[in-house]
């Protein structure tokens, strides 16, 4: 993370939380405009429907965060979260563009504007389609995925599991390689009554095989 | 009754904010949550819709993901435990070699 000037810091905290207030007081100005139009049942149309709320909630709960990290005092706080980097940038301006296109696309549907009817929901909640629908209908798959499952309990344990090498040492592990193999092949234990060679290694003393 | 468009708004915002932590966070152990998000919003998305139209089964592919979700992250901590113990460090920036 570049090094930028405290007072540079500062103020960019300044100016989010500045524009988080007033987002917030647009975002939930909008909100009471929309609860109005549901509870008093004025002109719906002339007013925004449940995206408005939504953003404006959001925006809300945004503002009370960043001034929750400023009006404390907490500089370390504020400097840690409000720390604009390109990567933070970048992934700020990825969100949102996932988040507004969705947006727009939940707001195209008109169907989905509206609230599901209760006789289609109760029997969405009852519990009896459900059991049936897990324990009858999708009863192998339930069994093939509690196989699975299992099999994935022992996978985590045999990844999970310590790393076992000679000493106390757990930490890493030497893949071998051609150089360490060639050192253990001439690196030999020396065992009483051998002769070690440069080429071979024999259990039987020189010496006693000459005078047999 | 709430709207269907509510409880899409609800799943955007977890599935942005997911996204948003994949993007930015460099501990794995917050990865792993921001997966959780994802998932999270997977769920909403399907309970939603099997209230609106008056089916069970997204409820039961909710459960159904819940479950995976759960061998997901027993997987994902038994791998950071391993990375863990190998390299004293759970920042992914670092894992950039497939050997051990």
């Amino acid at each position: 993370m570049s090094q930028t000037p405290p007072f540079l810091r500062t103020f960019v905290s300044l100016v989010v939380a500045v524009g988080a207030f007033l987002f917030a007081t647009n975002g939930l100005h909008v909100y009471s405009m929309a609860k109005d139009a549901t509870t008093h049942a004025i002109d719906a149309s002339e007013t925004p429907g449940g995206l408005a709320m939504i953003l404006g909630l959001l925006a809300g709960l945004v503002a009370l965060v960043v001034a929750a990290g400023i009006a404390g005092g907490l500089y370390a706080f504020t400097y840690r979260y409000l720390a604009i980097t390109t990567t933070s940038l970048l992934a700020t301006v990825v969100t949102l563009a996932i988040f507004i296109v969705m947006a727009i696309g939940i707001q195209a549907v008109p169907q989905w504007q509206s609230a599901p009817a209760e006789a289609a929901s109760a029997q969405s909640n009852n519990i009896d389609n459900v059991v049936n629908t897990l324990f009858d209908t999708l009863a192998i798959p339930f069994e093939i995925l509690g196989i699975l499952l299992t099999a994935v309990m022992f996978g985590a344990l045999v990844i999970a599991r310590p790393i076992t090498v000679t000493g106390n040492e757990e930490t890493s592990l030497v893949h071998p390689n051609v150089g360490t193999l060639s050192t253990e092949n001439t690196e030999r234990r020396e065992i009483p009554g051998t002769v070690v060679s440069a080429n071979s290694v024999s259990s039987v003393d020189p010496a006693s095989e000459g005078s047999a | 009754m709430i709207p269907l468009a509510w409880s899409l708004m609800l799943s955007s915002a977890l599935l942005a904010l997911g996204v948003f932590g994949l993007l930015l966070q460099r501990s794995a152990l917050r990865v792993l949550v921001s997966v959780e998000l994802v998932l999270n919003a997977a769920n909403i998305n399907f309970v939603a819709f099997a209230n609106a139209n008056g089916k069970s089964d997204g409820l039961v592919f909710a459960f159904f993901t819940i479950a995976l979700a759960a061998a997901e992250a027993a997987v994902g901590l038994a791998i950071l435990i391993h990375y863990y113990r190998h390299g004293r460090s759970v920042d992914v920036n670092r894992s950039t070699l497939l050997r051990w």
